[in-house]
């Protein structure tokens, strides 16, 4: 809370000073933590904008490749038959605006920056391979995860100058650095961009669980082996009681 | 959110739910105006349909999905209510598991091996894909649950002197081979994409002839009212003879070719790598057969061989694959001791044909279980993996 009152009024100073820029952005927290528990969270982006223009905010989730396969029956059983390969795209993506994106610049402006779930895949020219089926279903499926989320949010104006949007973090995401970018738009034309990084992180038990398995393996697997040689040690004992 | 009916279900202020129940028609609505979505299921096989019309009418038994997690999660269903619910996050499979649900697979599993004698692997990799954890963790995971209820086995028959430590040697040299043979295919098949696939079609396979057999063996010895002779294979016996490298196993009080150990251990480590089971089912009775080994000696030395190959494979996999998950083995492993001790306790109940007969349904019930995945046709096509 004391984060959010600082980050307004460190943007209240810059929204009336002279030396400014003319979109800038924060975040309510540049830390997310994972824990063994973690249900789920929100983050909130602040900014200031001191010309009119349409707003488009975006939280992308670090780029990874993604394999999309697909399923057909084989002599009646169903098995993968097909499959692409994305080279990059966001863990997570999600998006706010002031308005419907689709009045606020034409659609290839909005495509050349990857605005809006329908832009995040450029369709193919043309599409002989059928790879529009696959592009379309790893967005759906993407989509039901909660991790791509298709319902533009609304950018809320505290003052005309001074604007806030909540996007939720779901409880499955991928640790590493997303990025909040906003774009302003005059006239469908980009006028103004910035943007601003947080980080998801991995932490307690889980998360050390996981560092100490993938940089000390060999003890890792030597930790299991003691663990369930006691589990079973400790069996016969037990059962000798009964 | 209140629920009638006999599943416990609830929707904890948003937090990522999953249940059923036979709900009634005036928490449907409530439930969908909260972004639930709700789905059909009839005997714990769920439906690829999401219910759109006024629930609860005729008490049907629904799924209520969460919008975000969308996870199905019929097995709960048999497993317990959903209201004992501790999300617990794997590190390795990097997913969020309701860990009673883990720890009572494991009971499951344990009663298994108390009342049988089997592992119980066949029952756990299954279970665990069902719940979405994916093949390659659940496999190789399976290794720790393995040498955990072995090493409890293995001291059990070693204080009787049931233990053949040579012939176990020579079977764990199989094993070795075994296993890096199945880590290869295994890294093969994930590579095309086609693990799941494969562990469905073995598993719906070996399950059912295993079952089917038993109750075929249980009928035969019902009827005649005598055990069925083991079947004749002298052509197979000589061939066996033949083989060099003749060994004299003096704790079995056998001769045999070196090899024949050696083979029978190769396969049991291409189970493991592949399957994620300890293989019990095929290599019990191809030691009584091949080797010709005493029944007493078999369990103690087939344990002993698998209790080393699966500490192997449990620190070969965490260091090539670190796949190894020990948050999701520990729960496992807690379920199973306990699980072990209420089977063995249970043996006093039931004995004999019905615990032949129980055991061989279920063993059908999961291959029915898993060939129906393998001929309906799936609501979602395709499947999404993103690179770690």
């Amino acid at each position: 809370m004391t984060r959010f009152l600082l980050c307004l009024l460190a943007l209240t100073v810059l929204a009336t000073g002279t030396a400014r820029a003319a979109l800038s952005i924060d975040v309510s927290s540049p830390l997310i933590k994972v824990t063994t528990g973690f249900n789920g969270s929100s983050i909130t982006v602040f900014g200031t904008q001191d010309v009119q223009g349409a707003l488009v905010i975006l939280v992308e989730g670090p780029s990874k490749p993604m394999t999309i396969r697909k399923k057909s029956p084989v002599f009646g059983l169903w098995t993968y038959t097909d499959s692409r390969r994305f080279a990059n795209l966001p863990v997570y993506y999600e998006t706010a605006a002031s308005a419907p994106i689709d009045r606020i610049a034409a659609e290839d402006v909005l495509r050349s920056h990857r605005i809006g779930l329908t832009n995040l895949l450029a369709a193919p020219d043309n599409d002989d391979d059928g790879s529009a089926a696959f592009s379309a279903a790893l967005v759906r499926l993407q989509q039901k995860k909660g991790v791509y989320v298709e319902e533009v949010k609304t950018i809320d104006y505290i003052s005309p100058s001074l604007f806030k949007a909540v996007f939720d973090i779901p409880p499955i995401v991928r640790a590493g650095t997303y990025k909040v970018s906003a774009f302003l738009f005059q006239d469908g034309q980009l006028v103004e961009q910035a943007s601003v990084p947080f980080d998801v992180a991995h932490e307690g038990l889980s998360a050390d669980m996981r560092r100490f398995a993938t940089k000390y393996s060999f003890i890792y697997g030597l930790a299991g082996v003691l663990m369930a040689m006691f589990a079973g040690w400790l069996a016969t004992v037990l059962l000798k009681r009964e | 959110m209140p629920v009638r009916g006999g599943g416990a279900a609830y929707h904890p202020n948003g937090q990522r739910f999953i249940g059923f129940a036979n709900i009634g028609i005036d928490c449907c609505d409530p439930l969908r105006a909260r972004g639930f979505k709700i789905g059909i299921s009839v005997a714990g096989i769920r439906l690829h349909k999401l219910l759109n019309t006024p629930c609860g009418l005729s008490g049907q038994r629904v799924q209520i999905i969460y919008k975000s997690v969308n996870q199905w999660c019929f097995h709960a269903q048999y497993l317990l209510p959903c209201r004992l619910s501790m999300p617990v996050y794997l590190p390795i499979a990097e997913m969020s598991v309701n860990a009673f649900e883990i720890i009572f697979l494991g009971v499951a599993v344990g009663i298994f091996s108390g009342l049988f004698g089997v592992g119980g692997g066949f029952l756990a990799l299954p279970f665990l894909v069902f719940v979405g954890i994916p093949p390659t963790v659940a496999v190789t995971t399976q290794s720790a649950q393995i040498l955990a209820s072995s090493t409890a086995g293995v001291i059990s028959q070693w204080k009787r002197g049931r233990v053949d430590v040579s012939l176990a040697i020579h079977m764990m040299a199989g094993g070795a081979g075994g296993l890096l043979v199945g880590l290869g295919i295994f890294q093969l098949l994930k590579f095309m994409g086609q693990i799941d696939f494969a562990i469905s079609l073995i598993y719906t396979v070996l399950l059912a002839s295993i079952g089917l057999s038993m109750f075929a063996e249980t009928a035969h010895n019902h009827l005649f009212k005598k055990p069925k002779a083991a079947a004749e294979s002298g052509r197979f016996t000589q061939w066996l003879e033949s083989l060099p490298y003749q060994t004299i196993y003096a704790a079995s009080g056998i001769r045999v070719s070196l090899l024949a150990p050696v083979a029978i251990g190769f396969v049991a480590g291409l189970l493991i790598s592949i399957l994620g089971s300890g293989g019990g089912f095929v290599i019990v009775p191809a030691m009584i057969y091949f080797l010709g080994m005493p029944a007493l000696m078999v369990t103690g030395t087939s344990l002993l061989q698998l209790m080393v190959i699966a500490a192997f494979s449990c620190v070969m996999y965490s260091i090539t694959s670190h796949s190894v998950d020990l948050m999701l083995a520990a729960l496992l492993i807690l379920g199973s001791v306990t699980g072990t001790i209420l089977g063995l306790r249970a043996t006093k109940y039931i004995k004999g044909v019905a615990a032949h007969l129980l055991l061989a349904s279920v063993l059908v019930f999961i291959a029915l279980r898993l060939g129906y995945t393998l001929l309906a046709t799936p609501a979602e096509p395709f499947s999404l993996t993103v690179d770690p």
